[in-house]
């Protein structure tokens, strides 16, 4: 069943569209500038109107996106293949890979929503279905190879990510798509409005003030294949586990994500003290945060330098894999860490202190920590300094 | 990759679905509260397949399902756009599919990767190839299954999942219990090999290798195929044995994930090979033997 060993594969190919822009430097070039407030828009719930947090992906005009959907796979899927430089062929031949949570569901709430404004009879999610984007994007793309789409909540991109690249390595393929994307919708906005986890003001993760989360919209794409350039970046370990502590948080207790960051770390052969930086989930809630710091401290008897993306572009849900992927390599390439100037300046509340300027950072090994509702713990470890 | 075990549920629906309270109890021994229908077919198939606290608790859950949880995101989507209500904090959370992942790890006691995965048409193939490559990986066992929920009325069920108004539809959900091929435990049978083909070109090269085989296999054809289909794989193949394992069956979107169990369960020969397709001419491949 195994094909021969390859080589780790390169990501080759990226593009991005964020709140901080629809290219992958303009996204980059955001997270050199302070974040900034998010905007809001109002949703009607239950009968009352209420302001909601969000990051929009850049350009984008009002609150719901269904008409979007396909016109940012479009560009952002077509980015990355044109860096890639894929010959027809081998784009033909490549596996896709696809997270998200909430996949085409704006394009069926628009298609409800209008059979109930023309009076006919509703029938919601008619022909519906996870892999309804990896169809899109096959047929768009003309991609024959095999095709997976992950719906673990918040990991999805990133356990996409980390299939994808065992996929290569074990030479089922020799190039990957891997897609993630997440557009505001009813069903996001208001489920996370009932869980009471918006903030009022920004997302400050790890800082005494952190009072939730800002939605954001985001659609990222890796290609990944061989490359023989040194110092490109590769997918050096990894790890995925369940914990079922609870269905939506980590055990405050650090204990099930040092856990998984434990195991990414033996899947990338390295020691705690050889990660150069981190970027944590950061979710800015309550106990997420408390059990992020509690299992990083549980496995770094010093931290290496923390930082956190959500602040800049919200949090991008089952997209966050990818997207927070990129902009942390496309950084650490310009030779920086981020920074979020005024957020978890010291270390006193969690015993984590978040970056605050950018900070100049050489080829290394990064750690990216990722958690999910259903107990979705994924951790990847991302390198530029060599590749076996 | 070697199977240690399957479980199933499989049942037609006809007009009003069933109550599973008691098989959930009776298949996992606990009484999982506050979940819906898609979580506790989840859990009796899966519960059918490994008792709670008998495997490493390194073992992986891949789960797969052509819609998901369709009664609870139909549930959401009414209370927002019919009923105007909030949905409630729970049933939005079980949106998001690997919510069963949760409870199937919660109570079969295990902690491995959790993934729920899924391809148009091969939800299942595709969960398996995932298991393969953690398998191969160090992890100790997988639970491997497809889960598919019917919500009434089944008139409109039909129209959901694009089946004729006389199809009989159901509710599905089987599981494979799974370790590497060179673990110590009994097999009920073996994986050899899951993979799918771009092409009928590949597909035929693959189907004339086991031409010395064919006495000792059967052919099992998956949904997605023309019946015409079957004919033509048998020549490519020289496999005169049909296996239907389909026709018994209710119309549901991971029907090849009752294959391996069905094939398992009754007296015959030696190898199954299942090969399913899509509408684009892309060909899946399933190829079991017994233990």
């Amino acid at each position: 069943m195994r094909g021969p060993q390859q080589a780790r594969p390169a990501f080759i190919g990226v593009g991005l569209a964020c709140h901080l822009g629809t290219s992958v430097s303009a996204c980059v070039d955001g997270l050199f500038r302070p974040p900034q407030p998010p905007r809001h828009f109002d949703l009607e719930i239950g009968g009352r109107t209420e302001r909601i947090p969000y990051k929009p992906m850049d350009g984008a005009s009002s609150g719901f996106s269904s008409d979007r959907l396909f016109t940012v796979l479009e560009d952002v899927i077509s980015a990355a293949v044109d860096e890639a430089g894929l010959r027809p062929q081998e784009l033909q031949k490549a596996w896709l890979f696809v997270g998200s949570s909430s996949f085409d569901i704006s394009v069926t709430e628009q298609q409800y929503r209008h059979d109930l404004a023309s009076g006919d009879p509703p029938l919601p999610l008619r022909d519906a279905g996870f892999a309804l984007v990896a169809e899109w994007v096959r047929n768009r793309f003309d991609l024959r190879g095999e095709d997976f789409s992950f719906n673990t909540a918040c990991t999805a991109s990133a356990n996409a990510l980390w299939y994808a690249s065992r996929a290569i390595e074990a030479g089922w393929t020799q190039h990957a798509l891997v897609v993630g994307v997440e557009l505001m919708n009813n069903i996001t906005a208001q489920g996370f409005h009932g869980l009471g986890l918006f903030s009022r003001s920004v997302m400050k993760p790890f800082d005494q003030g952190r009072d939730g989360l800002v939605l954001g919209e985001a659609c990222g794409a890796i290609v990944l294949g061989p490359d023989r350039r040194p110092g490109a970046f590769h997918l050096k370990g990894g790890a995925n586990r369940c914990d079922s502590h609870s269905m939506s948080a980590a055990n405050p207790d650090g204990s099930s994500i040092a856990a998984v960051i434990g195991e990414a770390l033996d899947a990338a052969d390295l020691a705690p003290g050889d990660v150069t930086a981190i970027k944590a989930h950061g979710t800015a809630s309550l106990l997420n945060d408390e059990a992020e710091a509690a299992g990083m401290l549980a496995i770094f008897d010093r931290l290496p330098a923390v930082c956190a993306l959500k602040p800049f572009i919200g949090h991008t849900l089952g997209a966050c894999g990818v997207v927070e992927l990129i902009l942390l390599c496309k950084a650490i390439e310009r030779g920086q860490v981020p920074g979020t100037p005024g957020i978890a300046a010291d270390s006193n509340v969690l015993g984590v202190s978040l970056t605050q300027g950018t900070r100049p950072v050489r080829p290394g090994n990064f750690l990216l920590n990722y958690f999910g509702f259903g107990g979705s713990n994924t951790c990847l470890v991302v390198s530029n300094r060599d590749r076996v | 990759m070697k199977i240690l075990a399957t479980g199933s549920y499989c049942e037609a629906v006809h007009e009003d679905v069933p109550p599973l309270k008691s098989l959930v109890e009776s298949a996992t021994g606990s009484c999982v509260r506050r979940i819906g229908r898609f979580i506790q077919l989840a859990l009796i198939g899966a519960g059918r397949c490994l008792k709670p606290g008998t495997a490493p608790a390194g073992t992986g859950v891949y789960l797969a399902s052509g819609r998901g949880d369709l009664e609870v995101t139909l549930t959401v989507l009414r209370d927002i756009f019919e009923r105007h209500e909030a949905p409630m904090p729970l049933s939005f959370i079980n949106t998001v599919s690997n919510s069963a992942c949760y409870y199937l790890a919660r109570t079969l006691q295990i902690n491995g990767p959790s993934a729920f995965a899924t391809s148009r048409y091969a939800p299942f193939e595709s969960a398996l190839r995932l298991a393969s490559l953690d398998l191969e990986n160090g992890v100790p066992t997988a639970l491997v299954g497809a889960v598919d929920v019917c919500v009434p009325p089944v008139c409109e069920h039909r129209q959901r999942i694009c089946v004729g108004a006389d199809a009989t539809v159901g509710e599905a959900s089987h599981w494979l219990l799974l370790a590497p091929r060179d673990d110590p435990a009994p097999a009920l049978g073996y994986v050899p090999l899951v993979r799918s083909f771009p092409d009928r070109a590949g597909l035929w090269d693959w189907l004339n290798t086991q031409r010395r085989w064919a006495a000792d296999t059967v052919l099992a054809v998956g949904q997605h195929l023309e019946p015409a289909s079957l004919p033509q794989l048998q020549a490519a193949s020289g496999i005169d044995a049909v296996f239907d394992y389909r026709s018994r069956l209710p119309c549901f979107d991971s029907q090849s994930a009752a294959a391996t169990g069905s094939f398992l369960g009754q007296p015959g020969k030696a190898r199954m090979v299942h090969v399913d397709g899509d509408p684009s001419g892309r060909f899946s491949v399933m190829l079991i033997e017994r233990g």
